[in-house]
C-alpha cells in the first residue's frame, strides 16, 4: 500500500515537473506595424520574430532584429533603419512580459482565450511599459497568439522630420500573429 | 533675355529631374535574391562559424548583400513562408521568403532535407552576451536572409 502511495507521488511530482517545463516557441513569428496617415502607407512585417511562451507563470517574450522588417519600397526601408531606427546602433527589439489572465487560458483545451499582456517593450534603444489585449487560441499542440496595440514614437525617441510629418503618424499600431509550437525542455 | 531662358530652362530641367528620381526611387522595391548572384556560398553551420569568429567583420561583408548556404531543413512555417535551416547546436538560419517564390518552390522543401537558399543578409543574433535577453529561452545564434529563393547553381 505505501509502495503503490509512494509511486503515485512520485508520478504527480514527475508529471508537473514535466509540465513546467513545457514552453510554447516560434523562429518565425509575424510583426507589423503601421505608421501612415493616408497620405501614403507606412507599413512593414516581421516574420522572423523569435517568441517563447512559458504556459504555466503566463510569462511571455519576444525578440526580434529591426532589420527583420520588409517594406514595400527599398527607399522607405533605407530610411526607416538609418534616419528612425538607426538599427546599426540598435539592431534588436524586444518585450518581456506576462499575460496576466494566464489562469483563464486552458492549454490542454480547444479554444480562443482572450488575454491581456502587461510588461515592458524596448524599441530604439528605450523601454517602456505597454499594455495590450489579443488572444490565444489553443488547437491541439499549436498555439497562435494575436494582439494589437499602439505606440508613440515620441515615447521611444523616434525622430519624425517635418518634412515627413503629413505622411507619418506620430504613433504606430502594431500587429502580432505568432503561431507556436511545443518546445520541451 | 536669352540667358534668362536658359537658366529658366536649366531649372525646370533639374526640378522635372528630381521629381522623376523622387517618384522612381519611392516607388522602387527592395532588391531580391532572385535579382543578382550571391556574393558567397557557404554551408549554414560555416555561415554560424564565421560570425562566431568576428561577427563584426563578416556582418559588415555580408551586409545587404546576396549571400547563398546549403543545410538541412529543420523547421518550416507555410503562413509566414520561412525556412529554418540547422546551423549545428543551437543555431540556425532564418530564411524568410515572399509568397510567390514560396509556393513556388514548395515541393523541394522538405524537413530533413538538404535545401540551397539564397538570401539578402541582414544581420544576426545571439554571438553577444547582451543578446542573451530572453530568460525563459536562450538566444540562439541565428543569421537572417531576406527575400529568398532557391539558389539552382
Amino acid at each position: 500500500m505505501k509502495k503503490v502511495l509512494f509511486l503515485s507521488i512520485a508520478c504527480i511530482s514527475l508529471s508537473t515537473a514535466f509540465a513546467q517545463t513545457k514552453y510554447f516557441t516560434t523562429k518565425s513569428g509575424y510583426t507589423s506595424f503601421d505608421a501612415g496617415t493616408g497620405v501614403e502607407d507606412i507599413t512593414a512585417i516581421n516574420k522572423s520574430t523569435v517568441t517563447v511562451i512559458d504556459p504555466t507563470s503566463g510569462a511571455i517574450q519576444f525578440s526580434m532584429l529591426i532589420k527583420g522588417f520588409e517594406f514595400k519600397s527599398q527607399l522607405m526601408q533605407d530610411h526607416f533603419n538609418e534616419n528612425y531606427m538607426e538599427s546599426e546602433k540598435f539592431p534588436k527589439s524586444t518585450f518581456k512580459g506576462n499575460i496576466t489572465n494566464i489562469k483563464k487560458v486552458n492549454f490542454a483545451k480547444d479554444g480562443t482565450y482572450p488575454v491581456t499582456v502587461k510588461g515592458a517593450l524596448e524599441v530604439h534603444g528605450v523601454k517602456n511599459e505597454v499594455e495590450a489585449t489579443g488572444t490565444i487560441k489553443v488547437s491541439g499542440e499549436t498555439v497562435i497568439a494575436t494582439a494589437d496595440f499602439s505606440i508613440l514614437l515620441a515615447d521611444y525617441k523616434i525622430p519624425v522630420p517635418s518634412v515627413v510629418g503629413e505622411k507619418l503618424s506620430k504613433s504606430a499600431k502594431i500587429k502580432v500573429n505568432c503561431t507556436y509550437s511545443v518546445l520541451n525542455k | 533675355m536669352k540667358k534668362n531662358k536658359v537658366i529658366l530652362y536649366t531649372a525646370l530641367s533639374i526640378v522635372l529631374l528630381s521629381a522623376v528620381f523622387v517618384f522612381y526611387k519611392l516607388k522602387q522595391k527592395p532588391a531580391t535574391s532572385k535579382d543578382s548572384e550571391a556574393i558567397a556560398e557557404l554551408s549554414a553551420s560555416e555561415l554560424i562559424m564565421g560570425l562566431d569568429t568576428s561577427q563584426l567583420r563578416l556582418s559588415k561583408v555580408y551586409m545587404d548583400k546576396n549571400i547563398a548556404i546549403k543545410g538541412i531543413i529543420k523547421e518550416m512555417n507555410e503562413k509566414t513562408y520561412n525556412l529554418i535551416i540547422d546551423a549545428g547546436k543551437d543555431a540556425y538560419i532564418n530564411c524568410s521568403f515572399d509568397s510567390t517564390q514560396f509556393t513556388q518552390y514548395k515541393s523541394a522543401f522538405v524537413l530533413g532535407k538538404e535545401a540551397n537558399i539564397k538570401g539578402i543578409y541582414y544581420g544576426c543574433d545571439g554571438f553577444e552576451k547582451t543578446d542573451d535577453l530572453m530568460e525563459l529561452m536562450p538566444v540562439e545564434k541565428s543569421a537572417l536572409l531576406k527575400t529568398c529563393c532557391i539558389n539552382k547553381k
